[in-house]
């Protein structure tokens, strides 16, 4: 997975930036440059999935991906993908279907993941009568949610649930993804394993170790907030950030000005941004706000009948669904359906390469 | 107070029926306002010997320990036990966070600091409004310069002691020589400090050491121990790069459950490794020195050095992690003629050399103020170590205070006196580290010898005693079933543990 991403990025970034430039990307550099290139290059979904990685690893994975022949390092030390590289990346899940969306949620992931870590040690621990267990979340605000959690909740009730929860959405993603979420999981008797140890078991990069783990945590996410009726104990851990919290603080103002009324060309001038930046605001919002009405920028009917062409083109490239539709819709509105249609899908959760080209 | 209530209170307190050897002494002494002295070895229950004090006594109890992890663990392990009122104060606190403790500390029976930030004048500030009634160092060796881990900032632990009205002070090492503890009084400037020394041998642990030709044949003589029968082990090695390459060797050709630990690691999976082991999910550790001081699991059978440390004191600490519940344990030591150079590389890196010192002076010849300790490293390319050696010698010598250079004059007889320091410093873990492997090659009982430099005689061992008395590793008796081997078919099945949801195995 972690090579696939490298490969994403390199492709998107068409030679045009560093190996520095995607570290920063993938390691979550909140600067403008790193920014802007996530939402130019359409790589966002990438930004920050692998928050403790170093700038020697990322080099070290170029040059083993260069010896593959799957990229090269053009004379400004850029890489550049080959046909190989490709051919790899179109059939890594990559391409095909995952639930990263960095840009969007890493911040929500990164408390999720940590409520939901101490939240299971918490209370299997103490409902075997442990009460000294060394918390495996030291974070204070993390710590202090839990407690809070556990004095106003049945802990009984908890335990079951969120069992049947993770055990009814683990058993719909892939095998390993789920092998290696639940061995790295703290709660009961059972403590959780080291990303090495988890490595070395499934002779996997620890890199990759990581990834599969945190792509885990952005699948459970999605799918909680998508079905927070079905899903109620993950819910929970999804407190305070659902609803408009997920997006970004300029695209909650955009949605701001839309539900007052205000017209796409009328935000654009108003917040003097790009036609394009605020189109991808009003994507997140239709993927995360739960009333959010898109029939104004295309009829339910035009709604219905891109719903239909999607099935049938049975692909998640937007091209191929924009050529079956004889380009009548713009990539926009494509974009729109398809991100409204994800929204309170259990499955799908996320909207995935959304303009592959 | 009666011995009746002293032992009510143990129970009360700690759920503990009796006490164990020397902590009923050490703590009648304390509570009578006695200066202290206690030696005693590594797992002994020293902690008990300041914390029972502390619930029973009126004021404000201050421990200064060496490790931050060491500090938190025994909060940890206290609040369990009911006893609300102790907390642990060190640099690496959240601003926020140290902030609320410092304000509340008037609250608590119990405070752990580090010496680090006893430095720091707020704090000290706060402590001197408080009523301190019993001050303890634990790791009191770090006080003396002949200790094996000397720490300049407990050297200023007496003016501190001063500075809080000169309560009774309680210090506690399990791994002092007799010049060590001679030299904690001096520095502690408490000459009649009672001593309580005992012995510091452990009877249930037996003692090998093997030499071998071709260090190849270390990870085969460790394979063949292990497959043997599985028990908690810890493998200690001086290099991160190394525990970590055997851990894989170990995991991928032995059925056991093999990890490694150093301070190279995210905090979360040193943590996760740490409980592990604790739960008895993991049969073997092979860490550095980084893994060791705090951990406190009951029933570690083996100890083997892959690589031995530079003296004697490190090792006992080290093998004081083993056989904690007083049932039989052993160590091995496989060395190699390899293996002879490693610890001398180490002193050289944590000593300055004379080329160090003269650049030091150089630039002390062109400056008033000292940086900060960060850009003193970075100018004048010494590690941590080096640097803290010289700051230490030229504060004592009056060149800087704070951080002004003072004297620019009588260079030449400054020089030369920090030059005699440094090498009265290298003779000295010279000839620590010549101990260590005088042990190493020495024919005959090495229970006897180990322990000779502490104490003239060792108690009868209660299992084998060593290779000389003819002990060996494999033949140490590990009770069966100690260890559960719980394996998951799947992961539907570990989820299910996890959640307790399987019948339970009672
Ligand atoms: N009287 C007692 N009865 C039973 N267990 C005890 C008693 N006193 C202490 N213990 C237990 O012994 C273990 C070791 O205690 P402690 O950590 O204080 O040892 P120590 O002497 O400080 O060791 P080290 O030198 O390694 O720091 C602890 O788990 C503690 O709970
Ligand atoms: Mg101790
Ligand atoms: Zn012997």
């Amino acid at each position: 997975m972690f090579e696939a991403i490298l490969l994403k990025c390199i492709q998107s970034l068409r030679g045009e930036r560093s190996i520095s430039g995607i570290f920063h990307l993938i390691q979550g550099k909140r600067s403008s440059q790193t920014l802007q290139d996530a939402k130019i290059y359409n790589i966002d979904l990438f930004f920050a999935t692998a928050p403790s990685i170093k700038k020697e690893q990322v080099e070290e994975a170029v040059v083993r991906m260069a010896a593959k022949g799957w990229v090269y390092i053009n004379e400004e030390k850029i890489p550049v993908i080959r046909e190989e590289g490709h051919q790899v990346l179109n059939n890594s899940t990559i391409e095909t279907r995952h639930y990263l969306n960095g840009m969007t949620l890493h911040k929500h992931v990164n408390v999720f993941e940590k409520r939901l870590r101490l939240l299971i040690q918490t209370i299997t621990r103490t409902n075997l009568k442990d009460f000294s267990f060394i918390p495996i979340e030291d974070d204070i605000e993390t710590q202090r949610w839990v407690k809070y959690i556990y004095r106003n909740c049945s802990a009984e009730e908890m335990i079951t649930n969120l069992h049947n929860e993770l055990y009814t959405l683990l058993l719909a993603i892939d095998k390993l993804e789920a092998e290696l979420f639940t061995a790295r999981i703290t709660g009961g008797r059972v403590t959780g394993r080291t990303k090495a140890q988890l490595a070395s078991r499934y002779d996997l990069s620890k890199e990759d170790v990581d990834l599969y783990v945190r792509h885990t945590f952005y699948y459970l996410l999605q799918s909680t907030l998508n079905a927070p009726q079905s899903y109620k104990a993950l819910f929970m851990c999804a407190e305070g950030l659902e609803g408009s919290n997920l997006i970004t603080a300029s695209a909650k103002q955009t949605h701001h000005l839309l539900t007052g009324g205000y017209t796409l060309e009328q935000i654009c001038n108003r917040r003097r941004l790009k036609i394009s930046t605020i189109q991808d605001h009003i994507v997140e919002a239709a993927l995360v706000v739960p009333d959010f009405d898109i029939s104004t920028f295309v009829s339910a009917d035009h709604q219905a009948e891109i719903a239909q062409a999607l099935n049938l083109v049975n692909s998640n490239k937007l091209r191929e669904l924009y050529e079956a539709m004889e380009k009548r819709f713009d990539y926009f509105q494509l974009r729109l359906v398809k991100a409204r249609l994800n929204y309170g899908d259990k499955e799908v959760g996320s909207y995935v390469s959304r303009t592959t080209s | 107070m009666s011995r009746e209530q002293l032992h009510e209170d143990l129970k009360r307190y700690f759920g503990y029926s009796e006490f164990r050897q020397g902590q009923q002494e050490i703590i009648e002494d304390v509570l009578e306002a006695k200066d202290v002295l206690g030696i005693l070895p590594t797992g002994s229950g020293k902690s008990l010997c300041f914390q029972l004090p502390a619930l029973l006594q009126s004021g404000v109890t201050v421990v200064v320990s060496p490790l931050i992890s060491l500090m938190v663990d025994q909060v940890r392990q206290l609040k369990v036990k009911g006893v609300k009122s102790v907390t642990a104060l060190n640099s690496f606190m959240e601003v926020k966070e140290r902030a609320a403790v410092l304000n509340s500390l008037p609250n608590y029976r119990l405070i752990y600091l580090s010496p680090e930030i006893l430095q720091n004048s707020r704090v000290a500030a706060k402590l001197k409004e408080l009523h301190v009634n019993l001050f303890v160092i634990d790791e009191a060796h770090c006080i003396s310069q002949w200790g094996h881990e000397f720490r300049t900032d407990y050297l200023k632990l007496n003016e501190m002691i001063k500075e809080l009205g000169d309560p009774p002070v309680l210090a506690l090492s399990a791994t002092a020589t007799p010049e060590v503890q001679q030299d904690i009084k001096i520095q502690l400037n408490r000459p009649h400090m009672v001593p309580h020394i005992y012995k510091m041998d452990k009877p249930n642990m037996s003692f090998e050491v093997e030499y071998l030709e071709d260090p190849g044949e270390k990870i085969e003589r460790i394979k063949t121990i292990l497959s043997n029968q599985p028990a908690p082990t810890m493998i200690y090695f001086s290099s991160r790069s190394a525990a970590e390459k055997v851990a894989e060797e170990l995991w991928l050709t032995m059925d056991q459950r093999v990890a490694f630990y150093h301070g190279g690691m995210e905090n979360i999976d040193r943590l996760l490794v740490q409980q592990q082991f604790m739960n008895d999910e993991l049969d073997v550790v092979c860490c550095t020195s980084a893994f060791g001081m705090g951990v406190d699991k009951p029933n570690i059978r083996r100890i083997i050095h892959y690589h031995f440390p530079g003296q004697i004191e490190s090792f006992i600490q080290e093998i004081g992690r083993a056989g904690r519940d007083g049932k039989p344990c052993a160590s091995l030591v496989l060395h190699t003629h390899r293996d002879h150079y490693l610890p001398q590389l180490l002193i050289e890196k944590e000593l300055p050399k004379n080329e160090d010192a003269a650049r030091v002076f150089h630039w002390f010849d062109r400056n008033e103020r000292l940086l900060s300790d960060e850009e003193m490293l970075e100018t004048l390319q010494l590690s941590d170590s080096q640097w803290n050696f010289i700051k230490f010698h030229l504060g004592k010598s009056g060149v800087i205070t704070r951080n002004n250079i003072e004297i620019k004059e009588n260079w030449k007889v400054i020089q030369a006196e920090l030059l005699n320091r440094l090498q009265e410093r290298w003779n000295y873990k010279n000839s620590k580290y010549k101990q260590m492997i005088n042990w190493l090659f020495y024919d005959g009982c090495r229970r006897k010898m180990l322990y000779s430099p502490f104490q003239s005689e060792v108690r009868s061992p209660q299992a084998g005693c060593c290779d000389y008395c003819g002990s060996f590793m494999k033949d140490l008796h590990i009770p069966q079933k100690e260890v559960s081997r719980a394996q998951y078919s799947s992961w539907e099945a570990r989820l299910r543990a996890i959640f307790l949801q399987e019948p339970s195995d009672g």
